[in-house]
């Protein structure tokens, strides 16, 4: 009952500005939506892969795997006569186009323990047999084939490099969990169809094993296994695939928090201003006997309550933005790293439940200074704002101290030897903090500039906008380090995107050395694994001429003991290879050891992840066993954060059984026409369907697409971290200017007219809005730098040249003069319209 | 040193009190050494120039700051040995204020800013806050906001608000300071009809003869030390 009235008290002075209340609840409803989001997305997709793998694998517990093109079949028959494992399944596994989506194609034994495809419903003897015997049969996952417009006995055309084959679909699977995100994008086959489709004739991927104690054990199977193929425990092959994408999400997560840490420090903001607002009623509060406790708990109730509201919206709207994301998450995802076909939201309660942790939380920690200050403040000195203007002087040279040591420590946590994303993470959180600190001093210095300014060229009424933001700076001095907070961010993230990008674009057009390339398409559009159908290559040697050159390329996935590794195999001409750009290492002295096999190169991801460097040996399973490779060299690659090994083409030959190529890359002679050339090709590769033939120009274009889809996430992340800084500069700035009502009435009854008192708001609020702008710029370009050189490099390990996209910084002043001028209409509006005496009165 | 002790057992007692304050690097010192007590039921006008520190001495008087050095007993109970909260729980419970600007709570209506100490002290009973209204004339204001009422309305609210938990003390600083004369006796005939009438004591900030004559004891703050009498604010 005490709280009664004086929760009614507190509460019927915040529900006088419902606009105010509604931002608050805004800001936190955005930040939290941002943040359930990412990761509903990400776990919806972490989750579909997890299921799709379970599905297809089901209860296995190893895994024999090969090099790129696997092994050969008979392995399966001469493990089933010389190994007791009562359960073991052949695979084969590739990827197919059919009506514009890729489908996951995986061929079976139809009559292997059922224990592996448990997870599938819908194969049952009958059905089996008609897999293994009708030509060209398959099953399709029921939601798929929904999609599609297909049912049962419809033929079914799959588009696979050089080929189109015609399929019919003998039934649908059904998921045995009653979960259709597991099954999205499969299509099953026997093993001879999906060998024939695929191109693998008498060759398997893996073969899933369910050991028991009784079997023999993975150290006996290993020794049984012939060179080039290993045996993994199945957990191993899932993180190798699901781990790729780690470094991705972990991103994502960084750039939500990101949003939330601008959602915080305007919550911090608001709810500073609703106690700074009610200093008059705290301190008649605390004269007539009410405890510093009970104030301070009122303080954290409403903030508290607004929090829980807001971060009640937030949950509603994270998973309707969620819907969005997973699109963009999983495009990203078939960009970047593997096909992935999530439709469908998967939903679990931890998302939700960290949204709510982290909404009220930030509302919580961002309600605590104000409410312990609205509490210990003494009565007499609540009551004085003078007072609070004088405390808040005091507190400037200390708040400068406290911000720069803040900001050297998180440089310290910035320089320690770890690779750690969480603690550039916590780090970049510490500049930020520490900066906002820092800004009442230069706030002050620009104030008193800005006043001398005014004073000269516009009279007393600028001189007057100047002078309220220096004396009134408890609350400037919060409302325009909230802004330059926001606006940073979003210019930190908006120069980490622009540079990557004109990184990737000079890397681009420096390593497309050639006119034109021939290629297969894949599935991954960053990948160029694809394999070319074995005529194409002597039919350009043969029937082209005006070829000065060609680059063969081979991109496969071999095995590692550290995990599966990307490898390009490379035949180039020397002086292609002299002219590369590398990181580390002179290709002018490489080229002989290199075409020799004595050393390889590596991606700068690879030397990171791995921690390599020219001289290190790096082990590969080849065909013929584990070989250990010398670093020679280190190149710059922004193709896969994976990391990548480059070789010569004849030394990966000798090493793999892979006579194949992915790419061909024809430089022309001097003075012939690219156009003709492409003609030229066309025409003699007509007869071979789905083949890439592109100039080089177009491939740039391609990349450059990419890149702009993999960012499309990043960039509606700060787009909605804008909207954040937008809102919660609206509000602070709003609550400033509602605050100083009584003072804009006294003024009007002096005898300013209500176009001078437009003005003088609209300079005050552009004057703070322009003085937060140029705090954010040194800012933002801090963030992008740990971005760029702390985050990017401990998720993907790429060197980025810095760059600063002038768009970028002019859209950040932008938002910052047009929110701060848009928060002074309202009460400028409102102000022009009240009477003076009624303006006083009711303050 | 003036001792200007009066009675046997006096309601509050004050010690050779001391008060200063730090402005920048400057020490203003305010009261120098004040000696005095207070009987029950006594009426005390404290008058004195403009900073001469009439409301520094309400405000330790009720706890809201201490002194730099010197007691403050007010019924047996010395203020500076209790903590803040205590202080706090004390100023709740045993003294009633009234400001110069009336100082009402914005956001509650007439009843609930007289119902505050009530329920701030436990009572849910609303009874004696309606009677105080309709003693002073406001019972069919009950609902309205304060901002609705003339400044002699707020102020019969405040002194309602300030007595309704029978409080062994009030504090009034310049009550009448901001209402015109006629209102300003209204209001001391009021506050004196039903402070005398409860025995309270009372002790009051003005700088207006005639306010003072409303007192059984007249005191003038001169130099930061109490002088019995006095010429007041200099009238």
């Amino acid at each position: 009952m005490v709280m009664s009235l004086l929760s009614r008290a507190s509460w019927r002075h915040t529900f006088r500005y419902p606009w105010l209340m509604g931002l608050l609840i805004l800001g936190v409803a955005l930040g939290v939506a941002v943040v359930v989001a990412v990761d509903l997305a990400n776990g919806s997709a972490g989750r579909a892969f997890t299921l799709s793998v379970e599905s297809t694998a089901g209860k296995a517990t190893h895994t024999i795997v090969g090099g790129p093109t696997g092994f050969d079949e008979t392995l399966y028959t001469r493990l089933q006569y010389e190994m007791p494992i009562p359960r073991s399944a052949p695979v084969v596994e590739g990827y197919v186009e059919s009506g514009g989506e890729v489908l996951h194609l995986i061929g079976i034994d139809p009559f292997a323990p059922p224990d592996f495809r448990e997870g599938l419903g819908g194969i049952d003897r009958r059905t089996g047999e008609r897999l293994l015997l009708d030509p060209g049969a398959v099953l399709l996952a029921e939601p798929t084939a929904r999609r599609l417009g297909v049912t049962k006995g419809d033929p079914l055309a799959v588009e696979v490099p050089g080929a189109v084959r015609q399929m019919t679909v003998i039934g649908l699977v059904t998921s045995a969990e009653g979960s259709t995100a597991a099954l999205e994008g499969l299509l099953i086959a026997d093993i001879a169809t999906a060998q024939e489709v695929l191109g693998k004739l008498g060759r398997l991927d893996r073969i899933d094993l369910i050991l028991t104690p009784s079997d023999p054990s993975p150290e006996e199977i290993e020794r049984w296994l012939p060179e080039g193929v290993r045996l993994i425990t199945t957990d191993e092959h899932r993180s190798a695939t699901a781990g790729m994408t780690r470094s991705f999400e972990i991103n994502l997560q960084a750039m939500s928090f990101l949003a939330l840490v601008v959602g915080m420090f305007l919550i911090y903001n608001t709810m500073t201003f609703s106690v700074l607002r009610r200093r008059t009623l705290i301190g008649t509060l605390r004269m007539v006997g009410v405890t510093r406790q009970e104030i301070f708990t009122q303080v954290l109730i409403e903030s508290i309550t607004f929090g829980l509201i807001g971060t009640a919206l937030g949950l509603g709207l994270g998973y309707l933005m969620a819907h969005g994301l997973i699109h963009l998450v999983t495009s990203t995802i078939n960009d970047l790293y593997f096909v992935l076909s999530v439709k469908k939201l998967i939903l679990t309660p931890f998302p939700f439940v960290k949204g709510l942790a982290l909404g009220l939380g930030a509302a919580t920690a961002a309600a605590i200074p104000p409410a312990l200050e609205a509490a210990w403040s003494p009565p007499q000195t609540t009551q004085r704002r003078s007072m609070v203007e004088t405390r808040a002087r005091h507190l400037v040279r200390w708040l400068f101290l406290g911000g720069a040591m803040l900001m050297l420590a998180a440089f310290g946590l910035l320089l320690l030897p770890t690779k750690g994303l969480e603690i550039g993470l916590t780090a970049l959180f510490g500049l930020i903090l520490g900066f906002s600190l820092m800004t009442p001093v230069p706030i002050i210095l620009m104030a008193r500039g800005a006043g001398l300014a005014f004073g000269r060229f516009s009279g007393v009424v600028g001189e007057l906008s100047a002078a309220s933001i220096s004396t009134a700076l408890s609350r400037t001095g919060i409302a325009i380090a909230a802004l330059s907070v926001a606006v940073s961010i979003t210019i930190g993230m908006g120069v980490m995107i622009g540079s990557f990008r004109d990184t990737v674009d000079v890397w681009i057009t420096h390593t497309l050395e050639s006119d034109i390339y021939v290629s297969s398409p894949h599935p991954v559009a960053s990948r160029a694994d694809g394999t070319l159908p074995p005529e194409v290559l002597p039919r350009l040697e043969q029937r082209l001429s005006g070829i000065e050159a060609m680059t063969l390329r081979r991109m496969v996935k071999v095995q590692s003991p550290d995990g599966p590794t990307e490898l390009l195999a490379i035949r180039q001409s020397e002086n292609i290879f002299r002219n590369d750009r590398l990181k580390k290492g002179n290709p002018n002295t490489l080229w002989s050891e290199y075409e020799r096999g004595e050393i390889v190169l590596i991606s700068e991801s690879l030397a990171y992840r791995r921690g390599l460097g020219i001289g290190d040996g790096l082990r590969l399973l080849t065909d013929h066993g584990e070989r250990t490779f010398t670093i020679g060299g280190i190149f710059y690659d922004y193709a896969t954060d994976q990391g990548m090994v480059m070789m010569y083409l004849d030394v990966y030959r000798k090493n793999w059984d892979d006579p194949h190529l992915s790419s061909i890359g024809l430089t022309l002679q001097k003075g012939q026409s690219q156009a003709a050339m492409m003609a030229a090709v066309r025409r003699e590769l007509a007869d071979i369907p789905n083949l890439l033939i592109r100039p080089t120009a177009e491939i740039r274009e391609t990349t450059l697409d990419v890149f702009d889809r993999t960012f499309t996430i990043t960039s509606v992340l700060r787009l909605i971290a804008i909207l954040v800084a937008f809102v919660g500069v609206l509000s602070a700035m709003m609550a400033l200017e509602l605050e100083r009502t009584r003072e804009f009435a006294i003024l009007r009854a002096t005898g300013i007219t209500p176009a001078q008192l437009w003005r003088m708001i609209g300079t005050q609020t552009g004057l703070m809005g322009l003085i937060a702008a140029l705090l954010a710029l040194p800012l933002g370009l801090l963030i992008s730098t740990v971005l760029i050189e702390v985050i990017n490099t401990r998720s993907f390990g790429w060197s980025i040249e810095m760059l600063i996209p002038w768009h970028v910084i002019g859209e950040a002043i932008a938002l910052a003069l047009g929110a701060a001028l848009l928060a002074g209409v309202y009460p400028a509006w409102r102000m022009a319209r009240t009477s003076p005496a009624a303006a006083l009165r009711e303050e | 040193m003036t001792d200007l002790s009066l009675t046997a057992t006096p309601l509050i007692s004050l010690r050779d009190l001391y008060k200063s304050f730090r402005e920048g690097e400057y020490v203003r010192e305010v009261l120098r050494g004040v000696n005095a007590e207070f009987a029950r039921g006594q009426w005390v006008a404290l008058a004195g120039r403009s900073g001469s520190g009439k409301s520094t001495l309400l405000n330790l008087i009720s706890g809201i700051d201490l002194p730099t050095a010197g007691q403050v007993l007010v019924d047996g109970v010395d203020i500076g040995g209790l903590s803040e909260r205590e202080r706090t729980l004390f100023r709740r419970k045993n003294i009633g204020f009234i400001y110069q600007f009336f100082n009402l709570i914005p956001t509650l209506t007439v009843l609930e800013n007289v119902l505050l100490p009530l329920q701030l002290n436990g009572h849910r009973e609303s009874t004696r806050a309606l009677a105080l209204l309709d003693e002073v004339g406001l019972a069919d204001r009950a609902k309205a906001y304060p901002d609705r009422l003339s400044g002699g309305e707020q102020q019969r609210v405040a002194i309602a608000r300030a007595l309704v938990h029978d409080p062994l003390l009030i504090l009034a600083d310049e009550p009448t300071g901001n209402l015109d004369a006629q209102t300003g006796r209204q209001i001391m005939q009021l506050l004196d009809r039903l402070v005398r009438r409860a025995r309270k004591t009372l002790i009051l900030v003005t700088h207006s003869r005639e306010v003072a004559g409303f007192a059984d004891r007249l005191l003038t703050l001169e130099g930061g030390r109490l002088v019995e009498g006095g010429d007041g604010a200099g009238w």
